[in-house]
């Protein structure tokens, strides 16, 4: 009877494990420079350096330090994100179907999406100050916890809710929004120079590139570790996916040093 | 004929708009949708005047300036195709401007078209390529997939440690792991390959400098090939390399039309290019649109224009539209540069460049024969001189706090450009060539504008002022000191004496000649200045606001507040009678006005209210026999509940024009019969349009099938106030109702359909038999290939009956197909039945379309 209790209770940890860990993977890193580094959701720290080509889950986060530059691509519909330097923000995603309704929360930091026109689910950014809904545009979105956030629009729309004020305004190509966390929203023509530029055409950034070109390559297991946070040792990380006859795919994450 | 027929049919559907015997007619297009074009049609009748030039003035809704072309046709039906870059899901506002010889005009939207012109709604396109490019198979054989090249896009220039070859197969779950297979430049790639159910990804070590190309093939599991993705890259060594190579993306279009309307064919073929270049710091851009419709006898229909902007400086050359100065120029083509210097706290604008170009025209072919022996007098007609204009404008602050500019701008004809003598017929002693078209002109334009904005932009103030010089002849030049002489009327000696009643002025104690001053301002008999300036009657004094009330000059004032949920915006408008810039030409004139409106959100933008006020009142300088003023009343309403509910629009408008008189005059004349002739003419005018709309919208899903509802409802009249009108006196009151319902598909497999009907009754006070017609359009369009190959059919039926009695009955399709992922084939055809049973004629009209578009 013991023994029933203990594979009862062996069992139950596993599948709890699984379903504890059972993120959907949304996102694939396609560039990493400098210091940029992910943890997943319910880690502590930012201990793994994200690195070209890793898969990255919902609820994941991604940090770029001073020199720190990435580019995340969505897998449903080639949906990008450039992160630029001194950024943070968690990637969330929920697989409806063949689309994923993607959230990026993001705390601090500039970035540039290029949304593709959503099918049917959704593209949210959220920050401390606002809530931007995307339907397919390309936009710098500048976001400080202080201050505000502001969205240079280059084309298509965003419209974004001030979260104390409620009040919503919708940004335009060629367009600058300004949301402020005292409730004030405001749109105006993008003065020339004012918003950000990309890194893969300023030149600027180190080339600092991460490839080794060392991941597994025994479908279903990833490894991804990398350097480590200064003074700390490093940690790598396996996923292992299982997937059921539905096609379900639940992903057990271990880490180890 | 015919087109008298197509006239009456168009103007019984909506609008007309008629001014001293030229009539405009114009139907807005319906269902336009965004990226594709749309085409601008509107018919002219002018019994009296000749028509010098119809052009159609288009702009994204919400922009400020507009881009101006010109409408081209035949039998005085014009038209012009808007090209589906210019439509986006904004909607298009456009206005429609016919200048006669006279100078006088007719315009639609007929009340103060540049300022509220006509707005097209743009619904998302129907053929809406989702995900542009994302399958970019290049061969013919294999299961099509739904795979995602994620990285290197294509043609991508990547660093050689950056490479990163990845496929999402999220959109193909029946993919065999196990069959991945990756080659680059025909090699497959041994190991160092990842598949998982949704990404297959690669990173291949020690990949060469130089273009490569990558193909990634795979099975499902029933092992059927799918389709390889192949696409190519560019590797350099650095990523630093990579960054600084020079970035450049366009397109060229080709398009060729064929079309038959009512037995009149017409063939036009045109090729538009598009291509941006960027480096660093530096965006530089060209633009080329070439059509078979050029004709060196009417303004330019070729579009060149080429230019580069950077942070502190943009230059443009070629066919621009600058967005100089409010009164001076705004939105009008001008064939010449624009620069654009931007050091924030001063700046300075600069446009060159021609207005019109010059037309021959052509003298009349039958002189007329002078009395006393004067010889023969020929005619000419028909003609522009070229227009040149200069513009400097200075300015000061960014605009986000504050600006301040100041803004000259010049504009001349070149009399010497239009020569008198034509088709071998010269000037002797015997025959004279007299210029009976448009006068050359001259004209200068000071401005003045400042903005301020405050708290974030929650409150924007906006001024400009203006004042215009013009000479409406100067096809004689600057009139010279030696002129002045025997310039004043009863002054024909020439004794060195200006005479006027008792007072004599010496020529030669006049300090300045005003031929000296012809490169700015060519100075004779025909210049309008501002002034006078009327001092304030009661005191005597000549302040701002007599200087602003000077039939010369022109002022504008507006503030908006964006507070408590309200977005209110207050306007003040003042145009001179006697102002005029030849590089605005369409501004109307003569009226000063204010505006009030308000967009006021509610219930966390679930609701929307929009009130707009708006007042104008003409004849400023009382040279007018009445003063007119009218008013128009706006007021819409709009729901958004939310996702699963539907969206309603309520929306209703009134416009009134009343003017000052109040008695109907007669006149009396002789007729060359000498029989005596009464005219009883009504000049009071008190008429009032209505118009209101509703609209409801509801998405829906059946059965797996995603369904957009519609419902739309108008009614519009035309009333005239005045109940004691003589019987010789028109006025055609009409009232008239639509109501439509649409319902468009998108099914589980890739077919979308739509559905609509349409039914419309006019009636006039013209006619006693209201015109009503049916309409019923279905249309389906299937992806054979999602994104690479499609194709759509569709019918239409019209039944008319009342006034006009006619059946029409069409048949259409067409599709696209890309080639090679950058090449795509558009091809469209339409079939027309027309029955006309009122005339008794049976038409059968087509029209074929067939286009190429190359992007890189």
């Amino acid at each position: 009877m013991n023994r029933l209790r203990k594979i009862f209770i062996l069992m139950f940890v596993l599948i709890f494990s699984i379903t504890l860990f059972s993120k959907d993977k949304v996102a694939l890193s396609i560039k990493s420079r400098g210091d940029t580094r992910v943890k997943g959701g319910d880690e502590e720290k930012y201990k793994n350096k994200l690195k070209v080509g890793a898969s990255l889950y919902s609820e994941d986060k991604i940090k770029t330090y001073k020199d720190g530059y990435a580019v995340i691509i969505f897998l449903d519909d080639k949906s990008q994100l450039k992160i630029r330097e001194d950024s943070e923000m968690e990637i969330a995603g929920k697989i409806k179907g063949n689309v994923i309704s993607k959230q990026i929360t993001m705390d601090f930091g500039t970035l540039k999406a290029n949304v593709n026109p959503q099918k049917k689910g959704e593209f949210i950014i959220a920050t401390p100050t606002s809530v931007a809904s995307v339907k397919g545009t390309g936009f710098w979105m500048v976001v400080d916890p202080l201050t505000g956030d502001s969205i240079f629009c280059e084309e298509g729309e965003v419209e974004v809710v001030n979260n104390e004020s409620g009040e919503v305004i919708v940004v335009s190509g060629d367009q600058t929004g300004t949301s402020t966390p005292d409730g004030n929203v405001g749109v105006e023509d993008t003065e020339e120079g004012s918003a950000p530029t990309d890194e893969e055409d300023d030149g600027v950034g180190d080339g600092d590139s991460d490839g080794n070109g060392e991941e597994d390559t025994d479908g279903g297991t990833e490894e991804s570790g990398g350097d480590s946070e200064p003074g700390e040792e490093e940690t790598s990380t396996i996923r292992i996916e299982f997937q059921n006859n539905d096609g379900e795919i639940k992903t057990l994450r271990i880490e180890y040093k | 004929m015919k087109y008298k027929y197509f006239g009456i049919v168009l103007f019984l559907l909506l609008f007309i708009y008629t001014v001293n015997g030229q009539t405009l007619y114009h139907s807005p297009p319906k269902n336009v949708y965004a990226n594709s074009s749309v085409t601008i049609e509107a018919v002219i009748e002018s019994a009296m005047k000749e028509l010098n030039s119809i052009r159609v003035l288009f702009r994204e809704a919400g922009q400020d300036s507009y881009i101006e072309e010109e409408m081209y046709g035949e039998n005085n039906i014009y038209s012009f195709t808007i090209a589906g870059e210019n439509i986006t899901e904004n909607g298009i506002e456009y206005l429609i401007i016919a200048e006669f010889k006279d100078n006088s005009f007719v315009a639609f939207p007929k009340v103060d078209p540049y300022n509220v012109p006509m707005f097209l709604p743009a619904k998302k396109g129907f053929s809406g390529i989702g995900l542009e490019n994302l399958n970019q198979q290049s061969s013919n054989y294999g299961i099509n997939a739904e795979a995602i090249i994620l990285s290197p896009e294509k043609d991508e220039i990547v660093a050689a440690e950056e490479v990163l070859i990845a496929v999402s197969l999220f959109n193909t779950p029946d993919v065999d792991l196990n069959s991945v297979i990756i080659k680059i430049d025909g090699r497959k790639l041994a190991g160092g390959i990842e598949v998982t159910s949704d990404l297959i990804t690669s990173r291949p070590q020690n990949i060469s400098s130089g273009r490569h190309t990558v193909s990634v093939s795979f099975k499902n599991s029933k092992g059927e090939e799918y389709t390889p993705l192949i696409w190519n890259f560019n590797v350099v060594r650095t990523i630093a390399e990579a960054q600084s190579l020079f970035k450049i993306r366009g397109n060229v279009t080709t398009n060729s039309n064929s079309e038959k309307v009512r037995g009149i064919t017409r063939n036009i073929q045109y090729l538009r290019a598009n291509t941006q270049l960027s480096y660093s710091w530096l965006d530089v851009h060209a633009k080329a649109f070439l059509s078979t419709m050029e004709d060196p006898q009417k303004q330019p229909r070729n579009r060149l224009q080429a230019g580069f902007s950077t942070t502190y400086f943009d230059l443009n050359v070629g066919d621009i539209n600058p967005n100089f100065s409010e009164f001076g120029l705004k939105g009008k083509r001008v064939r010449g540069i624009e620069a654009d210097l931007k050091l924030r706290y001063f700046n300075v604008h600069f446009v060159s460049g021609e207005l019109n170009r010059s037309v021959n025209g052509y003298i009349s072919e039958s002189p007329d024969t002078l009395a006393d022996g004067g010889g023969l007098a020929y005619k000419r007609n028909g003609y522009t001189y070229k227009r040149d204009m200069i513009g400097i404008r200075p300015y000061f602050g960014s605009g986000k706090y504050f600006q301040f500019g100041l803004s000259v701008l010049k504009a001349r004809d070149d009399t010497s450009s239009v020569k008198k003598e034509l088709s071998g017929i010269l000037q002797g002693n015997d025959i004279s060539i007299n210029m009976d078209g448009v006068k050359p002109q001259d004209n200068i334009v000071i401005g003045s504008d400042m903005t301020i904005a405050l708290d974030n932009k929650k409150i924007v103030w906006k001024n400009d002022v203006a004042v215009s010089i013009l000479n409406t002849d100067i096809s004689e030049g600057a009139i010279s000191l030696n002129d002045l002489d025997t310039f004043l009327p009863g002054d024909t000696l020439q004794d060195g004496l200006i005479t006027f009643g008792d007072t004599e002025i010496k020529i030669n104690q006049i300090p300045v000649d005003p031929s000296d001053f012809s490169d700015f301002l060519i100075i004779n008999e025909n210049l309008i200045t501002h002034l006078p300036i009327l001092p304030d009657s009661a005191t005597g004094k000549i302040g701002v606001k007599e200087v602003l009330n000077m039939p010369g000059s022109a002022f504008k004032s507006e503030a908006k507040f964006n507070y408590f949920n309200n977005y209110l915006t207050i306007r003040y408008n003042r145009i001179g009678s006697k102002f005029k810039s030849l590089g605005n030409p369409y501004r109307q004139d003569d009226y000063q006005g204010f505006r009030i409106s308000d967009r006021i959100r509610m219930f966390k933008n679930r609701l929307f209210l929009t009130l707009n006020y708006d007042q104008k009142r003409d004849n400023l300088s009382g040279l007018k026999t009445t003063t007119t003023i009218s008013s128009a009343f706006n007021a819409g309403l709009t729901l958004r509940p939310g996702v699963g509910l539907p969206t309603i629009s309520f929306n209703t408008m009134q416009f009134s024009r009343d003017n000052d008189a109040e008695d109907i005059d007669t006149t009396f004349s002789v007729s060359q019969d000498n029989e005596q002739v009464m005219r009883i003419i009504d000049s009071r005018r008190s008429d009032m349009t209505i118009r209101q709309s509703f609209n409801i919208t509801h998405r829906i899903e059946i059965a797996g099938i995603s369904n957009s509802l519609s419902l739309n409802y108008s009614i519009s009249s035309l009333s005239d106030g005045i109940d004691d009108r003589p019987e010789s006196h028109s006025f055609i009151a009409t009232n008239s109702s639509m109501v439509g319902f649409g319902i468009n598909s998108n099914f589980n497999f890739p077919l979308t359909t739509m559905f609509r009907v349409t039914s419309n009754i006019n009636e006039s006070s013209a006619s006693d038999n209201p015109y009503k017609y049916i309409s019923v359009k279905f249309q389906g369009k299937y992806d054979i290939i999602p994104n690479k190959l499609n194709i759509l059919g569709g019918l239409q039926n019209t039944n008319a009956s009342g006034a006009l009695d006619y059946s029409k009955n069409g048949l259409f399709c067409g599709g696209y197909f890309n080639i090679f992922e950058n090449h795509q084939i558009n091809a469209r055809i339409n079939f027309t039945l027309i029955n006309d049973k009122s005339q008794g004629e049976k038409y059968k009209d087509y029209f074929v379309n067939v286009s190429y578009r190359y992007t890189f």
